[in-house]
């Protein structure tokens, strides 16, 4: 009765975001999927740490302090990043410190990423009162700085794993809550939106059903950037003090236990900043890449490695118009 | 054919192709039609026709790098258009070929007064001074009927309407007397009555100036208005072309009789309409052969295999591209 | 007012129905209403299709989500069953949700993007489960991509993978999974192309067929709402100003504006010769409507009544709807003004 619509007729020139799409992303652009392949590593590292350092990050030796890396040890093992102060083996504490450091980092995004996109998405929701007192608050918060608030903090209840964690998720949530409040806001007109509530739906069903879901992506990105930065302060935060105490061991504290001897063992800094380093700039490249993955029109550029020189571009682009990068 | 005028625009064989990550999308494909003084050309098609890329393309404004002419020429008086160096080709946009859009608000400039925007196109193509390309402004404010437009010249482009906005973006287009304007989808987001007005501004303006117009547009009516000629295009390619009143009355492919059916018109109320089944073929996924056939449902095996060519149909002025056009004729007519 | 079948009771029954908005007054201006829809009444029967034509900023959008309470009416009733709906709290409205149903116009936008199409179609099950017995839920499924035209490998597939027409083929099957007596559609096929809007204007009339339900159908397509409709209402800055049969309003249209609308609306016939009527002026502000006649300021006819008093919508002699106009029936005598 009814013609019925075409069944081939899926007709979007968009491409979607799918495992296939991701892998061929991934497969162009190279620095990205090393980024990938070291963050892999690390994780791996870091879950299976207590198992695979090659000597014990506990075991003091002071005839052995300050070897520098390459050093041959009594247990056959070489101290392959050298030794510190204590005598310790440097990669096993590193190792260690990867457990310590992302799960910090990880954790703390969790926290502080559920409790801000909470508030944001029923301030931008709801509006109204609820709106003005968590956006006010959000501003206040803002207002301070965060490592500074971070450091009073943790100086009045002490250091430790779990102060640690809830103080940089306390410091943070309020970027997650803008981001979900901007999108929420808009979100909230469109139709699809209307569409739900024309159905019945609750409230509670179109904020975790309907929006929700289109959040994913942009909190998925600020998530990323986040851990990276979380990473960086707990590093900032131990190697002041306040963090991580010893005798456990953090990439933050083993800078600072190289503070003093730069210039005779060079190598505790150096690996433990190094540390630090590649792994923010890999979830920063990650990040990047996701970002660009999430927007259609900025996939399909970036995939198909093509730029925007313009020759004439009545010609055939064929020539020397597009460059076929990597 | 229209007689002693004298033939602006020659579209020949143009093909135009992008490239994306589902394969080439072929969005025009051996398109071939002139524009001639003073007269109206209608291009007519559904999303996905390749109505707008091929404009783009006659404006010089197609998405590189993905997307590329593969064929064909286009020449505006004889002079070859895609092989004109750049500056060149520039310059004929505006002074001879002018493109007014869909999209009004979207066109304009909204932190610029309505005036100096019109005013522009004196003074960056003529060198014209402000003042004087000022004056000017307001004088094609009150050619395209912008009430008190002297102080209205003065007001930013959201303090209009629609309509009015659409008569800015006009009289831009028309400042520099270009010798054809080609206008895409120029009313589709107006009101009906406003509509009507644009649409009577158009023709008015271009019996006025002798000017070429190209129509692009979806609205079987608006083009049944003010066209001379039209050219039915889907999938890229020309269906069917010839006068506006033998296309519509008698008209000489599936296609175009399949839209003329579709539009709600003089049938009885509630009686059923008669849509062409499925759905436009997505560009990067055009049918071999005839690209309606699946929808077609006059097809045969013939359709199937191979492109039909665009012919004239014996004894008109009108051309189809069908294997039997002549029987669709004949049981349409 | 005016009535269409009183053989039988209105599903639909909507009386001064009004909706203004606050216009916050700045340093330069007081606080203002904008008077997006200033009594608008009409009458809604089972299996029949009642067409709200106006242009843009007459309100008729307006009309449609202050029913389906998307937005809070400012004042009137809107009886459904006799029911007074307006006034139902959030536990109530769902009773509303089952049987007064809405199709957007945008199929773009219309449909949540990270949901499948099973996932689409039967949520409204899953917010009101007695509609549908659980164990009924993957036949009634499978029923209604038949009854929509959609193949049921549509049933993973996500909104963005279908083309407009199809998309609003999915809203439509949402709708019905309520089982609806009433459907709102608020320019259905506004934003599709031209042979698929015929598609889906089939749709609609099967649809309508076989549930009996009264559709209220908006659009400023004129050609469209004359094929759809049984009756038609004529908005013009929030009111109604002609209400009568499709075919009559079409033939004989009584109020000015009706006639300027419908002498604009472009033909798809290349000898059809129009005579044009040319309004003119701007539509007014609905932020200061024009005293008495709202039309007054773009009529030709207008004279001094028209600004003093404001027309009721009434029937009048010689003409086959009823008109807000003073001068309705004069129809014949001015269609021969320039």
């Amino acid at each position: 009765m009814t013609e019925p619509a075409a069944e081939d007729g899926i007709v979007t020139g968009k491409i979607a975001l799918g495992p296939g799409t991701i892998m061929h992303g991934l497969l162009r652009d190279k620095v990205t999927l090393l980024a990938c392949f070291f963050l892999a590593i690390l994780a791996i590292v870091a879950v299976c740490a207590p198992w695979i350092t090659p000597h014990d990050p506990m075991d003091q030796n002071l005839f052995m302090r300050h070897k520098p890396p390459m050093s041959s040890s009594d247990s056959g093992l070489a101290h392959i990043l050298g030794t510190d102060a204590l005598g310790r083996d440097l990669l096993s504490r590193l190792m260690m410190g990867a457990q310590v450091s992302l799960s910090i980092g990880l954790l703390g995004v969790l926290v502080s990423g559920t409790l801000g996109v909470t508030l944001g998405l029923i301030s931008g929701y709801y509006r109204g009162w609820l709106d003005d007192i968590i956006m006010r608050t959000v501003d206040v918060m803002l207002g301070f700085p965060t490592l500074l608030v971070a450091l009073f903090v943790l100086f009045v209840i002490g250091g430790g794993y779990v102060n640690l964690v809830l103080v940089l998720a306390l410091t943070r949530w309020m970027i997650y809550a803008r981001v979900a409040r901007g999108m929420t806001l808009s979100l909230r007109e469109e139709p699809f939106i209307e569409g739900a509530r024309v159905i019945g739906a609750s409230d509670f069903r179109i904020i975790t059903r309907h929006l929700w879901p289109n959040l994913f992506s942009p909190v998925l990105v600020l998530a990323t950037l986040e851990v990276a930065r979380l990473i960086l302060a707990e590093s900032a935060l131990s190697f002041l003090g306040f963090g991580i105490q010893p005798p456990s061991s953090s990439w933050g504290l083993e800078v600072a236990g190289g503070r003093s001897y730069i210039t005779t063992a060079w190598w505790i800094v150096t690996f433990s900043g190094a540390i630090i380093f590649l792994t923010a700039l890999s979830l920063n490249l990650i990040a990047n890449w996701l970002r660009a993955l999430a927007d259609p029109v900025q996939r399909w550029r970036w995939l198909s490695g093509q730029t925007n020189t313009l020759n004439n571009p009545l010609k055939n682009g064929n020539d020397t118009g597009t460059r076929n990068t990597d | 054919m229209t007689q002693g005028r004298e033939i602006l625009i020659e579209v020949d064989n143009l093909s135009v192709e992008f490239q994306t990550m589902e394969g080439v999308l072929r969005a025009v494909t051996n398109l071939s039609y002139t524009v001639s003084e003073g007269e109206t050309v209608a291009i007519l098609g559904e999303s996905g026709s390749g109505k707008s890329v091929s404009i783009e393309a006659l404006m010089g404004i197609i998405d590189a790098p993905m997307g590329r002419i593969t064929g064909g020429e286009i020449r505006f008086r004889g002079t070859d258009l895609l092989n004109m160096p750049a500056a060149h080709r520039h310059r004929i946009n505006g002074e001879h070929i002018a493109m007014i859009f869909q999209d009004a608000l979207a066109a304009l400039n909204p932190s610029q007064t309505v005036g100096t925007q019109i005013g522009e196109m004196f003074t960056l193509h003529r060198g014209i001074g402000q003042r004087e390309a000022f004056r000017r402004a307001i004088e094609l404010m009150d050619r395209v009927r912008i009430p008190a437009a002297a102080a209205r010249a003065h007001s930013y482009p959201h303090e209009f309407s629609g309509g009015m906005r659409q008569r800015i973006m006009i009289a831009t287009a028309i400042a520099l007397e270009p010798e054809v304007l080609i206008a895409d989808e120029p009313t589709t987001a107006l009101d009906v009555t406003v509509q009507a007005q644009i649409m009577d501004l158009l023709t008015e303006l271009r019996i006025e100036r002798n000017m070429g117009l190209v129509l692009i547009s979806h609205d079987l009516g608006v083009v049944a208005d003010v066209a001379d000629r039209v050219l039915v295009m889907y999938a890229g390619q020309i269906m069917e072309c010839g006068p506006l009143r033998e296309v519509y009355r008698a008209p000489g492919h599936p296609y175009s009789i399949g839209l003329l059916n579709s539009i709600p018109n003089n049938q009885a109320p509630h009686e059923r309409l008669k849509p062409i089944k499925g759905v436009p073929p997505s560009p990067v996924n055009i049918p071999p052969g005839c690209p309606f056939h699946p929808r077609c449902p006059s097809a045969i095996e013939l359709c199937r295999r191979v492109v039909p060519t665009l012919e004239v149909l014996p004894g008109t002025n009108r051309a189809s591209a069908c294997h039997r056009k002549l029987e669709v004729l004949k049981n349409a007519g | 007012m005016p009535d269409n079948n009183p053989a039988s009771e209105p599903l639909l029954e909507v009386q001064d129905l009004r909706k203004y908005y606050s216009h916050p007054g700045s340093l330069f201006s007081e606080h203002q209403q904008v008077r997006a829809v200033d009594g608008v009444s009409f009458k809604l029967y089972a299996g029949q299709t009642l067409g709200l034509v106006g242009e843009s900023g007459c309100g008729k959008s307006t009309v449609a989500r202050t029913i389906m309470r998307l937005t809070q009416a400012t004042g009137g009733s809107v009886r459904f069953s006799g029911q007074e709906i307006l006034e139902l709290n959030r536990r109530q409205l769902r009773y509303l949700r089952r049987h007064v149903q809405m199709v957007f116009q945008d199929p773009y936008s219309s449909l949540s993007p990270r949901q499948t199409v099973r996932q689409i179609i039967c949520e409204p099950w899953e917010v009101q489960p007695d509609i549908v017995a659980p164990v009924d839920r993957e036949r009634r499924f499978a029923d209604l991509l038949d009854q929509v035209g959609l193949p049921q490998t549509s049933a993973g597939r996500y909104p963005h993978e279908f083309s407009g027409g199809q998309r609003q083929r999915i809203g439509i099957a949402r709708a019905l999974a309520m089982e609806p007596k009433v459907i709102i559609c608020d320019e259905p096929v506004s934003a599709l192309d031209v042979s698929v809007q015929a598609q889906i204007i089939n749709l609609l009339e099967d649809v309508q067929t076989m549930t009996g339900a009264a559709f209220l159908f908006i659009a400023h397509d004129l050609s469209v709402v004359k094929h759809i409709s049984d009756k038609i209402a004529v908005m013009y800055l929030g009111k109604i100003v002609e209400f009568g049969a499709a075919g009559d309003v079409y033939a004989q249209p009584s109020h000015p504006y009706t006639q300027a609308l419908l002498s604009a609306a472009p033909v798809p016939d290349p000898d059809f010769q129009r005579r044009r009527i040319v309004l003119q002026g701007d539509v007014p502000s609905p932020l200061d409507p024009p005293s008495g006649c709202r039309f007054r300021t773009r009529c030709w006819m207008a004279q001094d009544i028209c600004e003093s008093e404001e027309p009721a919508i009434l029937s009048h002699p010689g003409t086959m709807s009823h008109t807000a106009c003073h001068y309705a029936g004069a129809y014949q005598d001015l269609m021969s003004q320039p």
